[in-house]
């Protein structure tokens, strides 16, 4: 119940932050290839997750330079919610939930012109199944569709025209979502372990711009390979971890040709923080550093990436000792 | 063992699927039907010829050059009076003479005869790709081609407070996103001096010239891509050179609008995929294709039209032996060797929805289009 406590408040102060600020990504919705943590939830165990992201894009890109353009800014704050259900010891089913609030400003010497737009965006649903799980090896599959929930015909405020797709908080595109994730666990120390995240999204053709174009956004893959460790402390456990990220997107396609300054390379290097109480509650930090990019032509890239999030489970699982 | 063979034949499998679906999508040419050379050269192979015509019941005179790259259109008119005009050969700037013995220079200057010092009128007319003046112009008729056009008598009509169809403006950019070029710096280029300075500018790459009381501005194609509107002044004339990438049209606008001196920026608009400039003075939205203030207090105006040449680094060269070279040091971090949007220019894509479709070409052969009376006329290079 206490802890019911701190997870409304954290959730009441998110949401009164992201009114402070607002947000825009590259690509259009939200950063799901990011947040797509994959892992094993015990049987009838219901887990609640809130999880905020704040992408912070200020730096322009021509290939792998830096063109220290500081003209461009573009913010995206991300709330996703995520609803984590396991049927049995081997399925579980997840649907996931964000809202975004985006915002991007140009300055230049003739003032500061600037455009948001917020609103729910495409809504995630992923099947898991545990494919091995025992004390020293686990892995999971799962796999879903993400669908076009997300409002893509938000306009800009001072002549009611359609703001641009990357600007809208959905994709507007059904696509294939597949995860794998592998834990090696008892690695150097009994309570480290490596792991391996393997995801890819696979894009379907929308149509764009009053359906006059088939737009297709690429499609992207994402290898996360790292290292956690988890130290014990009272009634809580605290796991540091580092991990590289290699994110690759293809190239959007507009009406079967390739749509400029679109795809790339990024690897990030991402320590995070998890604190986890003996009852379940977790509360998890991340932060992504930018090590290597290697953009399409020229883009505005992320420059700070920062979450923060708390996963609550409820076990669903009768009690037979109250039961009876 | 049979855990870690799971293990690695999903992995596989896995990534077998992402790399064999990436590959499909990488590199620049994966246009499924590869399109024709948009630009066919002309088959004569005279460098330079005149082709007289009628339009909207003006004379028209086209002196043309596929193999220099350029077109332009005048009305050879002198003084009230209808003259014939003979192409020259291999003399740039001069083009051609008139039938008292004149010679006229491409900026329609007589230069050398009974005739020196007139200058000859010349009608609304710029270069762009075929695509944009089928769609702002329905039907339009080209010269010498028989093919049957379509969208004929076909309009639009305003709404929300444009004289266009608002619908049909899209955002390509945030306003200013694009930065436009507001102190130019120039170099002296002097092309008798044995070798050649020190250049980004290849001499097949595209250039526009703007020529005030024979002062000559040369502005790169490789620039103009990534900022598409320089605010300049030559010998007090303050005017706009608006470039469209995506249209491939350039036109230069006095900057003084009602008697009040402007600059002009990009607004990140779209309408059939040509560029929306608007006046920082008043804010007015203007289509650059159509000449014209298209929303704003001043939607209805026009715009004020400097004649300028559209054509390559190398002809340019030709023209003038002296001139001022926009550079690199605009202010701004870019890389002028690429351009921003690949292999646009030459595939048959159009990014941003147009109003009419017109098929008769190729959408991105360049075309002359001359528009009189809000009508136009295209000229192809094949002609010349």
């Amino acid at each position: 119940m206490k802890h019911l406590g701190v997870f409304s408040i954290l959730i009441l102060l998110l949401i009164g932050q992201t009114k402070l600020f607002a947000q825009a990504c590259c690509t259009g919705g939200a950063p799901i290839s990011s947040n797509l943590g994959v892992q094993n939830y015990a049987s009838k165990q219901l887990s609640i997750d809130i999880n905020y992201d704040y992408n912070s894009l200020r730096d322009l890109y021509a290939a792998s330079r830096n063109l220290n353009d500081s003209r461009r800014t573009r913010d995206i704050r991300t709330l996703f919610f995520r609803t984590s259900y396991a049927i049995n010891d081997k399925w579980s089913f997840s649907v996931i939930l964000p809202y975004l609030w985006q915002k991007q400003v140009v300055r230049s010497d003739f003032g500061r012109s600037s455009q948001s737009s917020e609103g729910i965006g495409d809504l995630v649903i992923l099947a898991q199944r545990d494919i091995i799980n025992n004390y020293k090896h686990q892995l999971l599959i799962a796999v879903g569709p993400k669908l076009p929930t997300g409002s893509i015909s938000k306009k800009d405020s001072e002549f009611g025209i359609p703001l641009a797709p990357d600007m809208q908080p959905g994709t507007g595109s059904l696509d294939g979502i597949a995860a794998l994730s592998y834990s090696r666990f008892g690695i150097m120390t009994p309570t480290s372990s490596a792991f391996a995240l393997f995801t890819y999204r696979y894009s379907f053709a929308q149509n764009r711009n009053s359906g006059q174009e088939k737009y297709r956004f690429g499609n992207e893959l994402t290898l996360n390979l790292g290292l956690a460790h988890s130290i014990p402390l009272r009634k809580w456990s605290l796991s540091p971890s580092l991990h590289y990220r290699y994110r690759k997107s293809d190239t959007d396609d507009n009406d079967g040709f390739d749509f400029p300054n679109t795809g790339g390379e990024w690897m990030y290097l991402v320590p995070s923080l998890k604190l986890k109480s003996a009852k379940g509650l977790t509360i998890h930090s991340s932060i992504e550093i930018p090590i290597h990019t290697k953009v399409t032509g020229t883009q505005l890239i992320t420059s700070k990436k920062w979450q923060i999030g708390m996963t609550y489970p409820i076990n669903l699982k009768r009690d037979k000792t109250f039961s009876h | 063992m049979k855990v870690h063979l799971h293990i690695w034949t999903l992995a596989f499998l896995l990534i077998g699927m992402a790399c064999s679906s990436s590959d499909s999508n990488d590199g620049m040419n994966t246009n499924p039907n590869p399109s024709p050379n948009p630009n066919p050269p002309s088959t004569d192979s005279t460098q330079l010829k005149i082709v007289y015509d009628e339009f909207q019941g003006s004379s028209l005179m086209i002196v043309g050059s596929s193999v220099h790259n350029f077109m332009l259109a005048f009305h050879p008119i002198v003084d009230g009076e209808s003259m014939n005009f003979t192409a020259v050969q291999d003399s740039l700037p001069i083009v051609m003479q008139d039938d008292k013995g004149t010679y006229w220079n491409i900026f329609g200057q007589a230069t050398d005869g009974p005739n020196q010092g007139k200058q000859l009128d010349t009608p609304s007319s710029f270069i762009g790709y075929w695509f944009s003046w089928g769609a702002f112009y329905p039907g339009l008729e080209i010269y010498n081609n028989t093919l049957s056009p379509p969208n004929v008598g076909a309009s639009v009509s305003g709404s929300d407070g444009w004289s266009i169809p608002r619908d049909e403006v899209y955002v390509g950019a945030p306003k200013e996103a694009i930065p436009s070029i507001d102190k130019p710096d120039f170099v002296r280029v002097k092309t008798t001096n044995v070798g050649d300075p020190d250049n980004f500018v290849d001499h097949s790459d595209f250039v526009v010239l703007v020529n005030i009381n024979g002062t000559i501005h040369v502005y790169p194609h490789n620039i103009l891509n990534w900022h598409e509107i320089v605010n300049d002044e030559i010998n007090a004339t303050e005017f706009a050179l608006v470039f469209c990438p995506l249209t491939g049209t350039s036109t230069v606008w006095d900057r003084n609008i009602d008697g009040v001196s402007s600059t002009y920026g990009v607004s990140g608009f779209l309408y059939n995929s040509n560029v929306v400039p608007y006046d920082r003075t008043s804010g007015s939205n203007w289509s650059q294709m159509l000449l014209k203030s298209v929303n704003g207090s001043l939607e209805g105006t026009h715009s004020k039209n400097i004649f300028a040449i559209e054509t390559t680094y190398a002809t340019a060269r030709n023209i003038s032996s002296d001139f001022q070279q926009m550079t690199t040091d605009t202010g701004h971090s870019r890389n002028y060797t690429q351009n921003p949007y690949g292999n646009y220019p030459v595939n048959s894509s159009i990014m941003f929805p147009v109003n009419f479709d017109d098929n008769r070409l190729h959408a991105k052969e360049r075309v002359l289009g001359v528009i009189i009376n809000g009508k136009a006329k295209a000229y192809r290079f094949t002609s010349f």
